[in-house]
């Protein structure tokens, strides 16, 4: 064999191995991240809601200040909190909602217990267009989170049935249809005058899966899942979610600590350092076959979060299947010709993580490129 | 020590005690600063006849308009972030009394009429004596601590009211 032949072969193993060791690295990394937009703009306050639209820009919304449309080159301030028009009075919930065609299709932004506003695209920007008054229910409904599917909203947060004075009658999903009058409610539950508290401060997830039409509702302190058919509105199945090994529960009578003037001044502080001393579910949302938890990561010198695959294809029934640590704070999915991608907030919640003020997204994919 | 020194010592003690409590109860009377507006509980309109409203149509009238000169006449005032259920409450009142024969109107304080116009279509649909006072005009006309409040007015005064709770 002739000395060029011999480096020439050398040259193929080289080549080859470095090709080998980057596959290896990319299929043992299970998220990989594809894209990074990095902006000027500051937020300091919580980001206290978040949505991925058509075009895959993201929409967050945050407290005391209003919505942001955020795309690769620009952050947009699109509805400040206010009492104008083209202003929110406050955030409860955030979907798309249909137009007349797909083109048309908007936003539509809970802002008050009774009223939708709904934005149009245009510009680059979105510009409110319509406004829903939608029925109210005669007692407190503390929404925290809401879906829209099927021509119906599904309310997820705590909906007072009576002012009993010991025994509280309540709903944990109400819902509305696309006229705003009252469709119906779902799981019911009674509790005693001293988790009251839980109304104010509890966080309620629900997300869709459209591709399956079904629901998924939890409470922020329990590893548990209901699933919810929104044609019938009815529960199919309760599921008990595999914990992760570092999952810190809440206390059972994390709520019951708030016994006289749960408004008072303080409690709001108190309420946020023992939050985030468990690992509450933070964001839901559905990617590809996989639900996608995020939890807070309690551990010391951990990162902010931990970021949990439930799959439920193949006969597995929300089998855990990897956690992740991350610092970022999830935002979303967001599917393109390629597959579903997960939206996050770089460096996690400017509200409660330090260090985090400047706009920036961080858009990962989880598994092989392409897999669903 | 005798009696009469003890006698005068008791009544000594007596007079420093009487002094302390009538200049105690001038200090309460006269000398502490008065707190600020009504007392809790307090309601009072000025000028009800003159209060510009608007109908769920956008035209504006004076409320004199409204009520009738000679019969009892019921008010319910409130704002739309006000606690629902005594939102509730007190319109169902209204539509009872309008049911036994009693006129009556709501007040929503508010500053749009598209506003008014959508929150009542969808939350009371049956009920319909719905005006609407701009928040300056509350605020110049109506003195109350809490909203909703019902009033019962008869010939352009208040005789009787009633701050509804859940």
């Amino acid at each position: 064999m002739s000395r060029i032949k011999m480096i020439r072969i050398k040259h193929l193993i080289v080549v080859s191995a470095l090709f080998l060791s980057t596959v290896f690295c990319f299929a043992a990394s299970d998220l990989i991240l594809v894209e990074k937009w990095e902006h000027n703009d500051e937020i300091l306050q919580r980001v206290t809601g978040s949505f991925i639209d058509d075009d895959g820009d993201v929409i967050i919304c945050v407290f005391r200040e209003g919505a942001r449309l955020v795309a690769p080159k620009k952050v947009v301030k699109f509805a400040r909190f206010g009492k104008a028009n083209h202003q929110i009075e406050d955030f409860k919930a955030i979907d798309s909602y249909p137009g007349q065609g797909i083109k048309n299709r908007g936003i539509a932004i809970l802002e008050r217990v009774d009223r939708l506003k709904i934005f149009k695209k245009k510009d680059g920007t979105y510009k409110e267009t319509g406004v829903k008054w939608l029925t109210r229910n005669r007692y407190p409904h503390f929404i925290k989170n809401g879906v829209y599917i099927g021509k119906k909203w599904f309310l997820a947060g705590r909906c007072l049935m009576n002012f009993h004075p010991t025994i509280l009658k309540q709903s944990l999903i109400r819902v509305l249809d696309d006229n705003g009058k009252p469709a119906g409610t779902i799981l019911h539950e009674e509790t005693k005058q001293d988790e009251n508290a839980k109304g104010f401060y509890a966080e309620y997830l629900i997300t869709a899966n459209r591709a399956r039409r079904e629901l998924y509702f939890m409470r922020e302190y329990e590893m548990k899942i209901t699933v919810i058919s929104p044609g019938d509105m009815k529960v199919k199945r309760t599921v008990r979610l595999e914990k992760p090994k570092h999952y810190t529960p809440m206390p059972s009578h994390f709520y019951q600590r708030i016994k006289t003037d749960p408004r008072g001044p303080g409690v709001l502080k108190k309420i946020e350092t023992w939050k985030t001393g468990y690992s509450r579910i933070n964001e839901a949302d559905c990617y590809g076959d996989y639900l996608v938890l995020q939890l807070v990561n309690c551990r010391e010198n951990g990162k902010n979060y931990m970021l949990l695959f439930y799959k439920f294809y193949k006969g597995a029934d929300f089998k855990l299947e990897k956690v992740v640590p991350t610092d970022d704070l999830f935002l979303g999915v967001h599917g393109d010709k390629l597959g579903d991608k997960l939206y996050f907030f770089a460096g996690g919640n400017p509200g409660y993580n330090e260090g985090v003020d400047r706009v920036g997204i961080h858009i990962y994919r989880y598994g092989p490129v392409g897999k669903k | 020590m005798n009696k009469k020194t003890v006698l005068n010592k008791l009544l000594n003690i007596l007079l420093v005690l009487i002094i302390t409590g009538i200049a105690a109860l001038v200090a309460f009377r006269f000398v502490l600063p008065k707190k600020n507006g009504p007392p809790p509980g307090n309601f009072r309109v000025t000028e009800l006849e003159n209060i510009v409203v608007t109908d769920l149509s956008g035209n504006k009238m004076k409320l004199g308009a409204v009520m009738p000169g000679d019969s009892s006449f019921y008010l319910l005032i409130c704002d739309m972030d006000d606690c629902f259920s005594c939102i509730f409450k007190g319109v169902d009142d209204m539509s009872k009394l309008h049911g036994a024969g009693h006129e009556n109107a709501v007040i929503v304080v508010a500053d749009k009429i598209e506003d008014v116009n959508g929150w009542t279509a969808a939350n009371f649909p049956d009920y319909r004596a719905f005006y609407m006072l701009d928040t300056a005009g509350f605020y110049r006309h109506i003195h109350t601590p809490v909203t909703p409040v019902l009033a019962k007015i008869e010939k352009g005064k208040i005789i009787s009211f009633r701050f509804i709770e859940p």
